[in-house]
């Protein structure tokens, strides 16, 4: 099925022709002609990123072949739909149950010694063995996958506006969330709550991470049916994504009046995660991030908090998926302007335990841009009561 | 990325139950002569694990190794500060948190054990290899130890898929859009909803530990007619049947006949979710299945799809939201 290409607005095809430019770009370094780039069910952000469409089914693929054209490979009839709709592809081809006989066929006419498998390593077995038996001896087959993620690092402006967007959602996301806050709620109740604002929002999908209580709490899991009590931490990771791309905000809220220990946690946080946004401009790295913000957690004397005992990553960047290039130390990726991510210096330490607080961002020459308006300060429902 | 209601596990079924599943899988190894299994899940696929151990991989991969004797252990990606919530909601006891799942399970199986790969088509190569190698002997491969098991529910499982089925068929009915159905999903206690909302066709899916229901509606001018070739094909429907049979019995009819004309009907058979490219199998007698129904003149595409549990001389629909059947499910809650 040929796509129509006049369905895509110009600036959606100067998008497409940026990022096929890029990935060329990447392609030859790896001495490779053609790049497939797999979508398992859980990992579609590189097929989202080169056809610019939600894609629901178990399984898709997309090839960029030596000849500049986008052959989109999906297992659903509604994702032909959005694909044909988005027009970044230049056909769409329905898998068949039980073979994967187009793509094989689509595979064999591509040239060159090269192929390039975007998320290589998460091909099934079967599918990776018949990949190699069609394309020996003829082509190797080399991993794809940093080439991608290094590709979507850089947002254009088309992608940042994407970004902001989402930022507004995700800012009325937490409102909605600190408004439904209430002694004696169960906690998937608040989920199902702000879960719907954000879809009523235009959001097609949502990550969301909570706890509550007090300093007992180690980390942030799906929700439960504990109920909400005076002076619980309500801790939160909303992550909505609209039109492809997520964003995320990190806020702590109080059920009620905050106590001293909530007070001083949230000061930690607050001066950890500016240390890291502090640091931030073109050309920093994901390491010089995280050791600005676990630097404030050594001199408070909380620094045994920042291992991998008690927290995962020091913020991480966005796009096409929710959990990019970690800010963590050891990371040495160098941010360029453009980049998205989110700081957040989320850890537990004995002052109330689990907090989380994070802003998400894009990096600009001398320093960033915020992508939320949320404020920065401990949220309680005393507060918003007034 | 699972964000619903996670209930504990002892919460769903007593502890006699989990043990029952796992003292069928650990025989069925037995007469393999296999000393582990090993299930690979991940966020999109995880239902073995779940329903041998109520473990929600709610995010990322993880590798449940499964002893002849003994109590399974969880080898995972997600982070260490997780498992203690993972210990309390599941029946597992021993937690690994890793990047390197294969060398952590070469540790746990050790040395001169028979280790099998369950389903390994489904595991990532890579996973697969490095696991090979880590272990440093061929792994053997079994498919199906799990699924097979757990295809067929027992009778309280099949009462917790009614429920399921009703309360999704109650969403449908009292929402206007996706989004309230999705809602009411939540509220329920759904542990997942999964949306795929497109050009007048709707089809959600909705888990509660390791059961799925799903059903599509449409709202295209196709619509009545895609429902006509459901309700009729859903007549056919029993234990045996194909997905090509019950393309053959809507042949039959004029009004579905495509023959020499354009409109097209697709019949589809097969698990609730994650089937959109598995081969066609004859429904099996005890099990949940998905029937849908694809009609289509080329610009226009109605699908609709019902949830069925299939018996050797029928199928109940478990989504299809009739008043009487909801008002039933709703008397035995």
């Amino acid at each position: 099925m040929t796509v129509d290409l006049q369905d895509a607005t110009a600036s959606d095809l100067a998008e497409r022709d940026l990022r096929i430019s890029r990935i060329e770009a990447g392609l030859e370094a790896l001495g490779a002609t053609a790049l497939l780039a797999y979508g398992a069910a859980w990992r579609r952000e590189n097929v989202r990123y080169l056809v610019n469409a939600q894609i629901a089914g178990d399984v898709s693929f997309v090839l960029l072949d030596e000849r500049r054209s986008l052959i989109a490979f999906v297992s659903r009839t509604s994702d032909m739909q959005r694909v044909r709709a988005a027009g970044w592809a230049d056909e769409v081809v329905r898998l068949t149950p039980g073979s994967l006989e187009e793509l094989f066929a689509r595979l064999r006419d591509v040239g060159g010694r090269k192929l390039a498998v975007g998320y290589l390593e998460l091909l099934p077995d079967g599918l990776a063995a018949r990949l190699r038996e069609e394309m020996a001896p003829r082509t190797e087959i080399v991993n794809g996958s940093a080439l991608m993620a290094n590709v979507r690092l850089k947002k254009s402006a088309w992608e940042l506006d994407r970004h902001r967007a989402a930022g507004r959602i995700c800012d009325a996301g937490w409102q909605r969330f600190v408004e439904v806050l209430e002694p004696g709620l169960p906690e998937y109740l608040i989920t199902a709550e702000v879960e719907a604002s954000l879809k009523a929002a235009g959001a097609e999908d949502n990550f969301m991470l909570m706890a509550s209580g007090g300093d007992e709490v180690r980390g942030m899991v799906p929700p439960g049916e504990r109920r909400l009590q005076n002076h619980d931490l309500v801790r939160t990771e909303l992550t909505p994504q609209l039109d492809g791309y997520w964003t995320q905000i990190c806020r702590s809220a109080v059920v009620g009046e905050p106590t001293d220990g909530q007070k001083a946690s949230f000061d930690l946080f607050r001066e950890a995660m500016q240390a890291g946004l502090d640091v931030v401009r073109e050309g920093v790295t994901c390491h010089e991030i995280a050791r600005a913000e676990n630097a404030v957690f050594e001199r408070r004397g909380f620094g045994e908090y920042c291992s991998s005992a008690w927290t995962r990553v020091r913020g991480h960047n966005l796009g096409t998926y929710l959990d990019e290039s970690p800010i963590i130390e050891g990371n040495h990726t160098v941010l360029p302007a453009g980049a998205v991510l989110i700081v957040h210096p989320n850890t537990y330490t004995p002052l109330a335990g689990y907090h989380v607080l994070g802003d998400p961002i894009t990096v600009t020459e001398s320093g960033y841009e915020r992508l939320l308006t949320t404020e920065v300060k401990l949220f309680s429902t005393k507060e918003a009561a007034r | 990325m699972k964000r619903g209601l996670v209930k504990a596990a002892l919460d769903i079924y007593p502890m006699a139950e989990w043990s029952r599943r796992l003292d069928e899988v650990q025989q069925a190894m037995d007469s393999r002569g296999l000393d582990w299994a090993l299930v690979y899940g991940d966020v999109s696929a995880s239902d073995d694990i779940s329903y041998l151990t109520n473990i929600c991989v709610y995010w990322n991969e993880g590798v449940l190794a499964v002893p002849r004797t003994g109590k399974p252990e969880f080898v995972t990606k997600l982070s260490a500060r997780v498992l203690t919530w993972m210990k309390r909601v599941s029946v597992v006891d021993s937690f690994h948190s890793t990047p390197q799942l294969g060398k952590r399970l070469a540790d746990v199986v050790g040395t001169d054990s028979r280790v099998a790969i369950v389903d390994a088509g489904r595991w990532p190569a890579s996973l697969l290899e490095d696991t090979t190698a880590s272990v440093g002997r061929e792994l053997e491969r079994v498919d199906q130890l799990i699924s097979s098991l757990r295809a067929t529910p027992a009778e309280d499982e099949a009462a917790r898929l009614r429920s399921l089925g009703a309360e999704l068929g109650r969403a449908w009915e009292a929402s206007d859009t996706p989004g309230e159905v999705e809602l009411a999903l939540r509220r329920a206690g759904c542990v997942d909803v999964l949306i795929d909302d497109d050009a007048g066709n709707t089809d959600i899916s909705a888990q509660f530990g390791h059961l799925w229901v799903r059903s599509a509606r449409s709202t295209t001018s196709l619509a009545q007619l895609a429902k006509d070739a459901l309700a009729l094909a859903a007549e056919g429907l029993r234990a045996d049947v194909t997905g090509p049979q019950i393309a053959a019995r809507l042949d039959e009819v004029p009004a579905f006949r495509h023959s020499g004309q354009d409109l097209r009907i697709h019949v589809s058979l097969g698990p609730v979710v994650g089937g959109d490219l598995s081969v066609a199998q004859a429904a099996q007698a005890g099990s949940a299945s998905l029937l849908s129904i694809d009609v289509s003149d080329g610009t226009t595409t109605a699908r609709v799809a019902d949830t069925y549990l299939i018996a050797d001389d029928g199928a109940e629909s478990l989504t299809g939201g009739s008043d009487e059947r909801v008002a039933a499910m709703g008397a035995q809650q």
